[in-house]
């Protein structure tokens, strides 16, 4: 590409790698959600303000923020993480990352679009195959060949895709919120009536979903809603490690901050939970431990203790895991 | 339009009421055409009558149209079934003439067991090169609807196998408890496939492959497993319609049984307003579409055009049934009669 350019011959490199675009480019254009967010000469930005333009808060308006109260790490002193990733990875998807989620505690991932967040949480998940290491839950080594042997594991794992991975459209709430218990089950043992009616109606109202009509089509509810049934879906598995990918994205910031809630709720209930979100702020509200993703590789892990800012994660992501 | 709505209204808005009228008209057309249509009479105590002969032609295309309807809404189709329709009836009738004893019970139920496995497992072949090798649906069945009557010709050495076996032809023209076997048969598979998919949960996991695969696999549904089941019982079920339709004439024809019947099992699966997107499903309004398809043919002959014509009148059919279903068709009237509803508000609110 050097040599091209050298020829004269002008290339437009598009990518979120950022070592990529700084071996490669001369000049930066940043945008961000559709918009033009500026133009620069790569000599002169840093990493560290290239991440915070990408991630859209200037590093002044980061250090403004409104420290929210910090959780205090899991007390895990003899116990076994419910799950353990060891060396767990898949080729052109995500180097081999070690990862301990204990019960009780929220991991979020921070990582900019393409840093390897989703593809992680896949592999936990069993959505798509490991070609190295191995998982081990609650001790033992488990194969997670198939979302269906993950559930098994009662593991659960939301897709950032709601539309294309989450939400079956044409079927109705009730339908929605218990495909996976009923695939879980089963066809030849459908669940009886009853039972579903409590279910839905709990979730209905626990998570405060509307339209309140079981008999409703998902594709007809809000974003937040949809979101919403979806976490029924997972919740009614009764799963132990829960894992979110972009949970709050696209939706409103009532149901939002429902959502947040909700998974603190859900961790201090004894459940593993993995949050994954492009909004900084949000992971470090809800994290006991935060895991840095960079490039397709684990490059840090943070216990989120008071002093963790937004700027200390910034940086993470900027430098690739070195202190800054 | 408001949240109550009449009881004339439900029936107006039920998905299966263009397809029952169209049935009734039909119905209608053949009585003013042949005043003893309906009617129906007891002889040596079997039943017979114009109606009887109806179902009793329209078994097999049911039986494809019920396998067509789980293939369909798993986003598949079957274009295979009108060739196994012919092997089945080739194996089975090559296998009796060449038996010591054609007329043996044992020997029917064996051809029956060869022919009916055979059929499940070129449908196990058509799931297998959907489901598990990803091949788009109408390809892969492309293969064996093209290539199966070269099979059945090979079965039957290119010739239309005969035979005389008196238990063979009572699968397509005995009667049980005076109706015919062949609309028994068809009435004990749709409503074992009616109690399988509705009173387990099988019908809610095969729409909701059909509606979001990648979603139901995320969700735990056995997606690849339930998109494979769905071919070989298609196929299991074109054999049954197989061995009807060659116990019927008694003749194995590797060329023309069950040609076509692919299309028109497609065709009375979009009649019940099952789409062809995939997804929800109903097997009722297969029976009402394939009742429709069977009517059209018969009121065709019955009126003395020639059969040959026939197609042009289920072309007739298809876009009549494409047109109703499809969104923007269904816009374009919503908005004139908001329009027509809104100019005289007295009309707004007699409709209303």
């Amino acid at each position: 590409m050097r040599r091209l350019r050298d020829e004269g011959v002008a290339i437009l490199f598009v990518s979120h790698f950022l070592e990529q675009v700084y071996a490669i480019s001369d000049r930066m254009t940043v945008l961000r959600n559709g918009r033009l967010v500026g133009e620069y000469r790569t000599a002169e930005l840093g990493r560290l303000e290239l991440v915070s333009k990408m991630i859209g808060t200037s590093l002044e308006a980061l250090s403004e923020l409104d420290e929210s109260p910090k959780r205090a790490a899991a007390d895990r002193d003899g116990t076994t993480p419910f799950v353990q990733a060891v060396g767990l990875g898949r080729k052109g998807s995500i180097q081999p990352f070690d990862l301990d989620v204990f019960p009780g505690e929220v991991v979020g991932l921070a990582g900019l679009l393409g840093s390897g967040r989703t593809e992680l949480a896949r592999l936990l998940a069993g959505a798509d195959h490991a070609d190295t290491g191995q998982t081990r839950i609650a001790g033992a080594v488990a194969r997670l060949r198939s979302p269906r042997a993950a559930m098994r594991q009662r593991i659960a794992f939301s897709s950032e895709h709601r539309k294309a991975e989450g939400i079956v459209g044409d079927l109705t709430i009730r339908e929605n919120i218990i495909l996976g218990l009923q695939a879980d089950r089963g066809w030849a043992r459908r669940l009886p009536r009853r039972q579903v009616d409590e279910l839905v109606e709990k979730y209905i109202a626990a998570l405060a979903i509307r339209p309140a009509n079981p008999d409703a089509l998902i594709k007809n509810l809000s974003g937040g809603n949809q979101q919403k049934v979806l976490l029924a879906r997972w919740l009614a598995t009764a799963p132990k490690l829960l894992i979110l990918d972009e949970p709050t994205r696209g939706i409103d910031v009532g149901a939002k901050a429902e959502i947040q809630k909700l998974v603190a709720e859900l961790a201090n209930d004894g459940m593993s939970v993995v949050f994954i979100s492009a909004e900084l702020e949000e992971v470090l509200r809800l994290s006991h431990r935060i895991a840095v993703l960079r490039d397709r590789v684990k490059v840090a892990e943070i216990p989120n203790d008071d002093d963790v800012t937004v700027e200390d994660v910034v940086g993470l992501i900027a430098s690739g895991g070195s202190p800054s | 339009m408001t949240a109550t709505t009449s009881p004339w209204q439900r029936v107006l808005h039920h998905r299966l009421f263009w397809p029952v009228v169209a049935l009734v008209v039909l119905l209608a057309a053949n009585t003013v055409n042949r005043p003893s249509f309906l009617s129906i009479r007891v002889q040596d105590g079997h039943l017979f009558g114009a109606l009887i002969n109806l179902l009793k032609n329209g078994a097999p295309l049911l039986l494809v149209a019920l396998g067509m309807t789980l293939v369909i809404a798993t986003r598949g189709i079957d274009l295979s079934v009108g060739a196994v329709v012919a092997i089945s009836g080739a194996v089975a009738l090559s296998f009796i003439a060449s038996a010591p004893d054609p007329g043996s019970i044992t020997t029917v139920l064996v051809a029956v067991g060869i022919a009916l496995a055979l059929s499940f497992v070129l449908g196990v072949w058509n799931g297998f090169l959907v489901s598990v090798l990803g091949i788009q649906p109408i390809i892969a069945t492309l293969v064996l609807m093209t290539a199966g009557r070269g099979v059945a010709m090979l079965i039957t050495g290119g010739q239309i196998t005969t035979v005389n076996s008196a238990p063979f032809k009572a699968i397509g023209s005995g009667f049980w408890f005076g109706l015919p076997v062949a609309v028994i048969l068809a009435a004990v598979v749709f409503t074992a496939v009616a109690l399988l998919t509705r009173r387990t949960a099988l019908g809610m996991l095969i729409e909701s492959v059909g509606i979001n695969p990648e979603a139901s696999r995320l969700a735990g549904v056995k997606a690849r497993n339930i998109t494979w089941t769905v071919y070989a019982v298609s196929a299991l079920f074109a054999g049954l319609a197989g061995l009807m339709i060659s116990s019927n004439v008694m003749a194995a024809d590797a060329n023309n049984a069950g040609l076509f019947i692919e299309l028109d099992a497609i065709l009375a699966v979009v009649i019940g307003g099952t789409s062809l997107a995939g997804g929800k499903f109903s097997l009722s309004g297969t029976l009402v579409g394939v009742l429709v398809i069977q009517t059209l043919t018969l009121t065709v002959t019955m009126l003395g055009i020639s059969p040959s014509v026939t197609p042009l009148f289920k072309a007739i059919v298809v876009i009549a049934v494409c047109l109703a279903q499809s969104p923007k068709m269904r816009d374009v009237v919503a908005a004139r009669r908001r329009r027509a509803a809104r100019t005289p508000a007295q009309t707004a609110e007699v409709t209303a």
